[in-house]
């Protein structure tokens, strides 16, 4: 009973969010004191389907975006935690990873923005994709550094004692194994470009 | 037996991508430090005049800043506070709901939603004209608009607390379960349950200490994070006080450009403030973790 009760109270708390902004999205005027509209419409969704409005542009860049720093930001955290892993220094490297988390992303924004302007970046994609970078990339290399583990490691090495060149073992064998923990830095570069770009 | 291979032949990594790594991750925000103490000093930016100390003097009459530090620390100590309290009690006394229910996929659900969308959402339900607010007064549990609680865009920040709250707890708690799954806590609560321990000494002596001291990492950054916030203050906040983040951000975006160096100066000051504060905390949270169990209770 118990269970259930606390189930049906957080499915109530998590859901009324979808709940509440769908009636805010059909609703027609809605004033205080009703509780619920007095009239549905689409109108809204269609004016946000139409062809001159600018939101499915802003999605589309956004799906550009996100896509762009999941992909590069995955290649590169691969490469850079097996670097990290094997370097002189891992456990330098990092805690060099966490510094952009240690501070706000807005103050970080406002640290590099002189440097954005002076690189004629300033409102443009690249720019957008640089400081998306700059949290992302250490995000995949400290998601991606557990999984160069000795193991690993000694699979690489029994790969190439069968003839596989140093490339190919990491090509046909490694790439594979850590694409489950893909899907999460790109949902949420998804979220933050676009909520940059809004 | 292993191959003796060396590493950077093995990678075919060349050397310098480390280096640019370091170059972006901690070259670009400290070259970015040095600006804005450099602005700050009259050596940088756009209307840079010289070296002068004029902006260091006028922060000592300057109260805007340590207000809205003061309050972005009151925000992040009662956001995170409840969520951890929330999530411990989730997890220490609902460990069955937890485990053989829909309740964890039920968590992931506010994780998806953007900070934005939360914030928006929160303006909707609470504020004076909100959804609550209507159904209060269709009850008639108030008379007016006025009747109602501010509970967004007030004083104390309530409205910045629930919606940070809305999406940290649910994180905290699944990090918690995932921790005491992986502590094998529940081998341990039978343990002490056969030694003669009662269950809130468990959750009290042994299960608590456990989890604190394992996410301690998570919930720093965490509370950096809530410090740091700028879209949910940005819209549930008042213009006075304001958090950290949307104290700077305004400053820079004035059109005055002799406004720029106290931004730059308030940005220096708060980064290197935010460094120190993490470091602090980070040999606080050592330190606990070297102590033996027993004595943090």
């Amino acid at each position: 009973m118990r269970t259930r009760l606390l189930v049906i109270f957080f499915a109530c708390l998590f859901t009324l969010p979808f709940g509440l902004l769908g009636l805010l999205a059909v609703g027609e005027n809605w004033h205080f004191p009703e509780a619920l509209p007095p009239a549905y419409s689409l109108q809204a969704l269609r004016d946000l389907l139409s062809a001159d409005n600018e939101l499915l542009s802003g999605l589309g860049r956004s799906f550009l975006l996100a896509g762009t720093v999941a992909v590069a930001a995955t290649a590169g955290g691969f490469i850079l935690a097996r670097a990290v892993t094997r370097s002189r220094w891992p456990a330098r490297w990092e805690t060099l990873s966490y510094l952009p988390y240690a501070l706000p992303p807005v103050l970080l924004a406002v640290l590099i923005q002189p440097f954005i302007i002076r690189l004629h970046l300033s409102g443009s994609v690249g720019g957008v994709l640089l400081g998306l970078l700059l949290i992302a990339l250490p995000f995949a290399t400290l998601l991606l550094g557990s999984f160069w583990t000795r193991q690993v490691t000694e699979y690489e090495q029994l790969a190439r004692t069968l003839g596989c060149t140093p490339s190919r073992p990491c090509g046909r064998c490694c790439c594979h194994w850590p694409g489950h923990g893909c899907a999460l830095p790109s949902c949420r570069r998804f979220c933050s470009a676009g909520s940059t770009l809004a | 037996m292993l191959l003796r291979v060396r590493p950077f032949r093995l990678l075919r990594l060349p050397n310098p991508l480390l280096g640019l790594y370091g170059l972006l991750v901690l070259g670009l925000p400290l070259a970015g430090l040095g600006y804005a103490l450099a602005g700050s000093l009259g050596l940088a930016g756009p209307l840079a005049t010289g070296f002068t100390g004029h902006y260091w003097q006028e922060l000592t009459h300057d109260t805007g800043l340590l207000y809205a530090a003061l309050y972005s620390l009151w925000i992040a100590v009662a956001a995170v506070g409840l969520s951890v309290g929330l999530a411990l009690v989730l997890v220490l006394r609902a460990q069955p709901t937890l485990r053989r229910s829909a309740l964890p996929a039920l968590l992931y659900v506010p994780l998806v939603m953007p900070s934005l969308v939360v914030a928006f959402y929160l303006f909707q339900l609470l504020s004076r004209a909100g959804w609550i607010s209507r159904l209060s007064f269709q009850a008639g549990l108030t008379s007016s608009l006025a009747a109602f609680p501010e509970l967004v865009q007030d004083a104390a920040g309530v409205g910045i607390i629930l919606a940070h709250v809305l999406l940290l707890f649910p994180f905290i708690t699944l990090l918690f379960q995932a921790i005491y799954q992986e502590s094998r806590l529940d081998d341990y609560r039978q343990l002490t349950l056969t030694l003669g321990a009662s269950a809130g000494q468990f959750r009290q002596r042994v299960a608590r200490p456990v989890l604190l001291r394992r996410a301690a990492p998570t919930l720093l950054l965490s509370f950096m994070a809530t410090l740091g916030a700028y879209d949910i203050p940005l819209l549930l906040g008042r213009p006075y006080p304001q958090m950290l983040s949307v104290f700077i951000a305004t400053r820079l975006q004035r059109f005055d450009l002799r406004e720029l160096p106290a931004a730059y100066l308030a940005g220096f000051l708060v980064a290197i403030s935010l460094l120190g504060l993490i470091a602090g905390l980070l040999r606080l949270t050592g330190q606990a973790k070297a102590l033996p169990l027993h004595t943090t209770n």
